[in-house]
């Protein structure tokens, strides 16, 4: 059974439909990325897959459990925010803006949600906030606000509270577009090593290369709609579309991917 | 001007009680108007329109009146319509301005939280913190520090309009200046001591409102 299943995804803001019919599945372990031109709706597909963003139309299944909706009495209707709240702590998710608690050190930004969504004691919270943070490189920074952090820093804690959590599945919404250029490798580091240990990751991404690399599957979307779903050098390479080709000719020289380089 | 001296020296007892009673009122009126704004801040906020509507008539309503007449209906009106009501004239006072307080508290409060980063309360949603989690461990601290500045000078303005209460005869500080002024027939003397004891207790508030806004600006 697939881990993520996304059937039919529609969502619109007023009369502009973002997201038009979008329907793909994530293995357990595997890594997707998505890609696409800005505007593409990528990143309203991944709010929508935890309800940041309610969708107008379509399912959303993790581990084969509908989401953010509820059946009663043959009609549907919207989780409550405490049902919703408990099905979102098994998803993390890394936003383009870290989006840390500012008035909170860096290892309690960690501990905080273990604390009180996973109801562990303090104690137990600070040890796994300690570990975490350590397995994202920043053992010693656990009580630096994060406004004395930089920006790769910052992210790395943000993947470290969201690692606290033990997701079953992170989503990443373009989680280096932020970051001055000389930061984004560390950041790529520490999520290349999450890949190598198996964690299921959905990525949206500008980063070619790396998901060129790192993905096992590659998603384009284009217009609110997937125009290509397969493996990195299939999508990329072998069938690339002529939308995928005046797509890769628009990123910069140096993030556009080398012919041959992906396995 | 020895004689002057003399005469601020028989003034002072009566008006460091006085100038009790001054603080006692004006803290009394922010703790009450502290704690009646949550409930209005919250009606303010929630989802359900009356609520909304009722959250802004009773803060418009409240904020549009003069607070003499907040005072004027209590001590004069309701004991008049409820025969039963017999609340002394400080104690009026004292709901007055929490009445009138709450109002601008719980736009503070409002102003505070709306002020916390979106992306911040997106974060604690996607963890999967509940509504009052989130409130409570996110957004209310950060909206508590963003909001500490003008309520301080909120503070200080209902320190120096309690003085409104000496029309209803509260035994405030600007009552007991009328008293002396009147069986003296010294009013510039007494009125300027007065003005002492006023700024006394409202310069060490404005101090300590500035150092706490120069702390967040810092952090």
């Amino acid at each position: 059974m697939p881990i993520l299943s996304v059937r039919g995804l529609q969502k619109s803001f007023g009369n502009f439909n973002v997201v038009r019919d979008v329907s793909f599945e994530v293995e357990r372990g595997q890594k997707v990325a998505i890609i696409g031109p800005s505007g593409s709706g990528k990143t309203t597909v991944l709010r929508c897959i935890n309800f940041l963003e309610r969708p107008n139309g379509g399912v959303i299944e993790i581990d084969g459990e509908r989401f953010g909706v509820r059946m009663t009495g043959g009609s549907e209707r919207f989780e409550s925010d405490a049902s919703l709240a408990k099905k979102r702590a098994d998803i993390g998710f890394v936003f383009q803006r870290f989006n840390l608690f500012s008035h909170l050190t860096a290892l309690d930004n960690v501990a905080l949600a273990p604390r009180l969504v996973r109801k562990m004691p303090r104690e137990q919270a600070l040890e796994i906030g300690r570990r975490m943070l350590a397995r994202v490189g920043l053992s010693g920074k656990e009580n630096n606000y994060p406004d004395a952090l930089s920006g790769g820093q910052q992210q790395r804690v943000a993947i470290a509270r969201v690692l606290a959590m033990q997701p079953k599945l992170i989503l990443f919404d373009e989680p280096t577009s932020a970051l001055d250029p000389e930061l984004v490798g560390e950041v790529l580091a520490v999520m290349r090593d999450l890949a190598n240990e198996g964690m299921t990751m959905l990525v949206v991404t500008h980063e070619i290369r790396f998901a060129a690399e790192v993905a096992d599957r590659i998603i384009f979307m284009d217009g609110g709609q997937i125009v290509a779903d397969g493996p990195p050098r299939q999508v990329l390479y072998d069938q690339p579309t002529d939308r995928m080709k005046q797509f890769l000719r628009s990123l910069s020289s140096d993030n556009a991917p080398t012919a041959g380089a992906p396995s | 001007m020895t004689d002057l001296l003399a005469r601020f020296a028989s003034w002072t007892p009566e008006l460091i009680t006085a100038a009790g009673q001054t603080l006692y009122l004006t803290l009394a009126a922010f703790a009450g108007a502290a704690v009646l704004a949550i409930p209005i801040c919250a009606m303010k906020m929630s989802k359900s329109a009356s609520m909304r509507g009722f959250a802004t008539s009773y803060i418009e309503v409240a904020r549009g009146l003069p607070v003499l007449v907040i005072l004027f209906i209590i001590y004069f009106g309701l004991p008049d319509v409820i025969p039963s009501f017999r609340w002394n004239s400080m104690s009026c006072a004292i709901l007055g301005f929490a009445l009138q307080g709450s109002a601008l508290l719980a736009e503070i409060y409002r102003a505070g939280i709306n002020a916390v980063e979106r992306g911040e309360k997106e974060a604690s949603v996607a963890l999967g913190l509940t509504p009052l989690q989130a409130l409570v461990h996110v957004t209310g601290p950060q909206a508590f520090r963003i909001g500490l500045p003008p309520m301080g000078n909120y503070l200080v303005g209902l320190l120096k309009d309690t003085s409104i209460a000496s029309i209803i005869a509260a035994p405030e500080l600007m009552l007991r200046a009328k008293d002396l002024s009147s069986s003296s027939f010294m009013p510039m003397p007494v009125y300027i001591y007065v003005s002492l004891f006023y700024l006394i207790l409202s310069l060490p508030l404005s101090q300590l409102t500035r150092m706490l806004e120069n702390k967040r600006v810092r952090q």
